[in-house]
């Protein structure tokens, strides 16, 4: 059914024809708005040049104008229901997907919707000062809508915490909002959303790395037998794609930049003339990556083996692999640390699924570093960015217990923390990136660190004015 | 010139199918109209993945899932912006956006000699 935007909350779920959990809904939504004043953007702004989503469908799924971020539409929006659908893997493969929550899966379901939808305040928690330093008004404007939408996000799943999950459904609901990214008390469930985003470098590395953890998380839930589940994860997974469009191409143009003024001063030190180089850089994409992969889980997991084999929780593009979709026969290659180097060990398949999907998100940021390596092979620069090893600091399986250097080569304490300034954000980096950090509010005006984009948003100029301020 | 890393590559499915749904859903319009097939700027491409699932006919994959008969295509993709496809006089490049050139109207070699289909 299509978007009715004359309801209190937009919705494609037919709200109105569920009175309780449209009153549900209508109350947890003081508390979202109140969240949102409080945790939110922090700079004050009278409207911005957004996207709002108005149909789930192909003929045009949002449309673009100036509106006051606090009366975004956030809604309630799944992608198209196919009547047919079945489940794809698992023991119950090939049966009827289901619309309503078996109660024998019914706490399994409610954490997995829990843990997705922790990280989608948490990041607008995590970038809620980032505004009072933008590097240009297009800048500006992507990161509100990178907000907005991660706040419709939130919206997407307490949608099905009220509508599946009854009383227990509606504490979490409203536990989202009590906790906060790096709260000492109550802080976000994974260790990721509870760091800083302290400048925007973080946050185009966040919204590379992490955002696209997002995309492979989505996907597995996408493939979900719960099928209003995989209906909202699909719809969000739309969304979340311009997400990646700000964090791939914000590292371009910051690259692009130092490229510039390398060239232009003849040195590879171009801190001193207001630029961000490919040292702090590559120190950056070392510290994003690495707790991005945490954000995967152990390698070896029996909590992911039950999900997969009850149908919860698939694995990327599960419906295209030629397998058996049950997994019980098969074996995969893990890394693992074994005599002192890094080597692969071979386990039972269904215990891997987090490392199945790890290695797919690795394959996407080869595929990034390429991408920016290119900016700077144009350039004419001889120096290459790189991911490090998929064992380099990590804290969350396998690896938590192991010294591992970018390269790859298992050392000990010592060696590692004598050199770990080299290889992870030291504070004169911070230092530095946080002193570049001036905001430039002036239409078609950039800041000296970062290059403009090639191109407007939804073909507007880049000197448009994306956003006017209160 | 050196071929870009693919990212998605739009295989032999799309040839004189071109639904363009995937178009739609580009967020940074990287996906261009030849006169048979549609093709994903390896250099613009974001590898986020929108064009994947809206594909009628599952023609688009990362390049890393490729199915091997299609193999040719991750290449090809990428050739259709850097060679001199029939009737014009420079390749196409990398404008920056599919909307500001319109339909290209021309294919690479792979798929102009392409049996019809469809």
């Amino acid at each position: 059914m299509s978007i009715d935007y004359t309801e209190k909350i937009p919705n494609n779920v037919d709200l109105a024809g569920d009175r309780k959990l449209q009153r549900a809904l209508e109350s947890w939504q003081p508390n979202f708005l109140n969240w949102w004043k409080t945790m939110g953007p922090a700079v004050p702004t009278e409207d911005v040049y957004l996207r709002t989503a108005v149909d789930v469908g192909r003929e045009g799924w949002a449309h673009f104008g100036h509106v006051a971020m606090e009366e975004y539409r956030w809604g309630v929006f799944l992608a198209e229901q196919n009547s047919d659908r079945r489940i794809a893997f698992g023991e119950q493969k090939g049966e009827p997907v289901w619309q309503q929550v078996p109660g024998e899966f019914r706490s399994e379901l409610q954490r997995l919707i829990v843990i997705q939808g922790d990280t989608e305040p948490a990041s607008v928690e995590q970038q809620r000062r980032l505004g009072e330093t933008a590097p240009s008004l297009y800048d500006l404007r992507n990161l509100f809508q990178v907000n907005v939408e991660e706040g419709r996000h939130l919206w997407a799943m307490v949608y099905l915490l009220h509508a599946y999950f009854g009383r227990n459904g509606r504490d979490e609901a409203e536990a989202l909002l009590q906790r906060n990214s790096g709260d000492l008390d109550s802080p976000r469930i994974l260790g990721a959303f509870n760091e800083e985003t302290p400048d925007w470098l973080s946050f185009f590395m966040f919204t590379y790395f992490t955002d696209r953890d997002g995309k492979y998380q989505l996907g597995t839930l996408k493939e979900s037998a719960f099928d209003p589940l995989s209906r909202t994860c699909e719809f969000m997974l739309k969304e979340e794609s311009h997400h990646m469009f700000v964090g791939t191409t914000g590292v371009d143009r910051v690259v692009q930049r130092a490229t510039e003024l390398m060239r232009e001063h003849e040195t590879d030190d171009i801190a001193p003339h207001g630029g961000i180089s490919l040292d702090v850089i590559q120190r950056y994409i070392n510290f994003h990556y690495s707790v991005s992969l945490d954000l995967f889980g152990s390698e070896q997991s029996t909590n992911a083996a039950n999900y997969f084999t009850a149908g919860l929780k698939g694995r990327w593009q599960e419906e295209r692999r030629r397998d058996d979709h049950l997994l019980t026969e098969d074996a995969a290659q893990i890394e693992v640390v074994k005599d002192g180097v890094l080597s692969t060990e071979e386990v039972p398949a269904l215990l891997a699924l987090n490392h199945d999907l790890r290695r797919e998100y690795i394959a996407d940021c080869e595929n990034g570093l390429k991408r920016w390596n290119r900016v700077l092979e144009q350039a004419g620069v001889d120096r290459r960015l790189s991911l490090p090893s998929v064992g380099f600091n990590r804290e969350v399986g396998h690896f938590a217990d192991h010294h591992i250097t970018p390269k790859g080569d298992v050392v000990g304490a010592d060696v590692w923390e004598a050199k770990r300034d080299a290889w992870l954000p030291t504070e004169a980096d911070k230092t530095h990136v946080r002193s570049l950090m001036k905001p430039v509010y002036e239409p078609g005006r950039i800041a000296s660190w970062i290059a403009p984009p090639s191109k407007g948003i939804n073909d507007k100029p880049f000197d448009y004015e994306y956003v006017h301020f209160a | 010139m050196e071929i870009a890393p693919m990212p998605y590559v739009i295989a032999e499915p799309c040839i004189d199918v071109m639904d363009r749904s995937c178009v739609d859903e580009c967020p940074v319009d990287c996906i261009y109209e030849g006169a048979r097939k549609l093709y994903i700027s390896p250099v613009e491409c974001i590898d986020c993945g929108a064009c994947e699932p809206v594909c009628p006919v599952e023609a688009i994959t990362q390049d890393r899932a490729v199915d091997p008969e299609f193999e040719a295509h991750v290449e090809d993709n990428a050739r259709f912006f850097t060679d001199v496809l029939p009737g014009r006089a420079e390749p196409v490049g990398d404008p920056g956006g599919a909307m500001s050139v319109g339909a290209i109207g021309a294919d690479t070699e792979l798929v102009a000699t392409h049996e019809p289909q469809g």
